[in-house]
């Protein structure tokens, strides 16, 4: 029925029609443009392809291939997901935005062309900086600027490799670079929104500050996408390979130390779309595999995560590990739902991080780089200290805090939506073909449930467990926060403001102090020429005039005085210019 | 310290996971993966070492008190979801 039409186009077709629904319908109406997305999807095979004429260009603002397909799939269905977690949020800028930012992230990975892939790209930035800013605190309005600033940024990078590589082949064709300061500048954009180390930093500092629901579909697509396109312009980039392994370490060593819960879960984003990166760099078809497998379970879990931390703060109405513990009696069901995602994000058995990360790290293995298995495992250990150790210890377990918190209950469809995300992550465990199957290489023949890879993810995930609990005390959360890379932003604006606009602002004012000067000294000489001239001789002129007389008094002397020294200088001026001519 | 029935559960579990060296055998050429008890190692040495680097080296060098960039914002949560 919907024949070529893009995915996308059918979130942001909804997006736009939502504030016409009534309020009180909004959250379920919400429901609807997913839906259809995935039923449209259903229909698609690969070699799909729409066209349409821009100006002298061809767009092709649909093509499908067995990658795009995943991509879209896990987008759609986590889309209708948060739906349901966002199904109790009335505010209709979020609703929008966030159908908004979705839609634009389908119509990225289906873009076959460099123009589509700017505007969703475009599009995403602003609809995400909003989901940010709509919570409202002045922390938010700040991160949010931040983040569009990093994101326009980026996004520069993006259209200026785009438009040279344009000039260069004659082709908006978004296919595999070569290489080249076009391509490197795309990769740059690129690398941005992957939150590549060290062009990072926006994902700590704006996550843990979004909405409760806008930070589940932030963990969701951004990253996501540039994970996408990475795969899509860039496969086999050596580059990539150890700047995904220092992502991988750099955001786990971050997420063992901060505080607040949803920052240890966006530096973990870090880590995870690392384990992608590389993979990306190995490029094999098994690599490719492993990175898209990866993307689609960290889409479930990290949403899953992101979930449940979301339904502690929406409970207690805080984030900080430092204010939090104890709430196992209070909240014992996010709890279990908790562990179920960082169980699966830890690779344990029969939940689907088991299929996923073994797979990337497997093909890894198979191109021979020793060096980058080690860190990866290395990063393993300190995903699940950090996202399955230390924090759900010192929330749920640990000393309660010191301010008795008071939980505001949690709406029953926020429940809903994260048992059915657990039960999907059950579900890929333990059916791993149902994604291997939708591959692009079909999975390249790996079986997760052999007892080397079992004994891997029992091994790894078992001892780091019984070290944590030695040294549990030693990893207590201090209130404190950590320098990143924004530092140099961060503490630059001011800087950038004393030496630049400070500076100028000095000599308007003095401009503006003199001319108001000059033309109040300006106007007295008008008013009395002779009293002026004797006030710059230093002398006092009262003789001319009776005591209490004042200077109004002889204005039209020398109002007189003035037109006629301003008559003859004009004459003057005159009779010079002709002469002269 | 005291033996509970999770302690002793989870002890058994350790000892399961290094038994399960016994049901594979690795085809050479071997890396150094294959060697046996290498991810219970791992484990052991890879939480000690992140853990000393997260919270015995680094917090000198990059902890900043919460206010550090701004003044105290609203409390978190404040404005709803």
């Amino acid at each position: 029925m919907l024949g070529l039409l893009p995915p996308g186009l059918i979130l942001i077709v909804g997006a736009l029609l939502l504030p016409l629904v009534p309020r009180a319908a909004r959250g379920w109406a919400f429901l609807v443009p997913p839906a259809l997305a995935l039923w449209h999807l259903s229909g698609l095979a690969e070699g799909d392809r729409a066209t349409w004429a821009f100006a002298t260009y061809e767009l092709v603002p649909l093509h499908v291939d067995a990658l795009a397909l995943v991509f879209a799939w896990i987008f759609a269905l986590m889309t209708l997901l948060t739906g349901v977690y966002a199904l109790h949020v009335k505010d209709t800028g979020q609703q929008v935005s966030a159908m908004l930012y979705a839609g634009s992230g389908l119509g990225a990975v289906f873009a076959g062309d460099l123009f589509t892939l700017v505007f969703f790209w475009e599009v995403m930035a602003v609809t995400a900086a909003y989901l940010i800013w709509a919570r409202h605190t002045e922390d938010s309005y700040a991160a949010a600027f931040r983040y569009l600033m990093v994101h326009i940024a980026g996004g520069a990078l993006l259209i200026g490799g785009a438009v040279w590589h344009i000039s260069e082949t004659g082709s908006i064709a978004f296919t595999a670079f070569e290489g080249g300061p076009a391509a490197w500048l795309i990769l740059g954009g690129f690398a941005v929104n992957a939150a590549v180390v060290p062009l990072h930093a926006w994902i700590a500092d704006a996550y843990p500050r979004g909405t409760v629901t806008g930070s589940v579909f932030l963990s969701a697509y951004t990253t996501k996408t540039a994970v996408y396109t990475l795969t899509r312009g860039f496969p086999g980039w050596e580059i990539l390979l150890w700047a995904g392994g220092l992502m991988a370490i750099f955001g786990v060593v971050y997420a063992i130390f901060v505080n607040d819960i949803r920052r240890v879960l966006a530096y973990h984003i870090v880590s995870q779309v690392g384990f992608m990166v590389a993979g990306v760099g190995v490029g094999t078809a098994m690599a490719i595999d492993g990175v898209a497998s990866h993307a689609y379970n960290n889409i479930l879990y990290k949403g899953l995560l992101f979930m449940a931390t979301g339904a502690v703060l929406h409970a207690t109405g805080r984030s900080r590990m430092t204010e939090l513990g104890g709430l196992i009696r209070g909240l014992p069901g996010v709890f279990w739902i908790y562990m179920v995602a960082a169980l699966s994000i830890s690779s344990a058995p029969f939940l689907a991080g088991f299929v996923s990360k073994p797979l990337t790290i497997a093909a890894i293995e198979y191109a021979e780089l020793p060096a980058l298995v080690l860190l990866l495992h290395l990063a393993s250990v300190g995903t699940f200290l950090s996202v399955g150790l230390k924090l759900p210890y010192f929330t749920w377990f640990g000393d309660a805090p010191r301010e008795p918190v008071e939980l505001r209950p949690i709406p029953w469809n926020m429940y809903v939506a994260m048992v059915i995300g657990a039960g999907l992550n059950i579900l890929l465990g333990v059916w791993p073909e149902l994604l291997l199957g939708i591959l692009p290489a079909g999975g390249s023949g790996f079986e997760p449930y052999e007892v080397k890879n079992l004994k891997k993810a029992l091994q790894l995930l078992l001892f780091t467990a019984a070290v944590f609990f030695v040294i549990v005390a030693y990893l207590k959360p201090k209130p404190k926060i950590q320098l990143d890379t924004d530092w140099f932003y961060r503490r630059a604006a001011p800087l950038a403001w004393r030496w630049t606009v400070v500076p100028v602002e000095a000599v308007f004012r003095w401009v503006d102090d003199a001319s108001w000067k000059l033309a109040s000294h300006a106007a007295r000489l008008g008013i009395d020429p002779v009293e002026r001239l004797i006030a710059l001789k230093g002398e006092r002129p009262a003789s001319n005039f009776a005591p209490g007389q004042t200077a109004s008094t002889t204005f039209r002397v020398s109002t007189t005085t003035m037109m006629v020294f301003l008559f003859i200088a004009v004459l003057a001026a005159f009779a010079a210019f002709f002469l002269s001519g | 310290m005291k033996l509970t029935p999770l302690r002793i559960l989870f002890g058994l579990a350790l000892l399961g996971s290094l038994a399960l060296e016994f049901l594979y055998e690795p085809t050479p050429p071997l890396e150094v993966w294959d060697y046996p008890f290498f991810f219970a190692l791992t484990g052991v040495l890879g939480c000690l070492a992140l853990a000393f680097l997260a919270k015995g080296i680094l917090p000198p060098l990059l902890d900043r008190p919460e206010d550090y960039y701004d003044p105290p914002g609203e409390p978190d949560g404040e404005a709803e979801s």
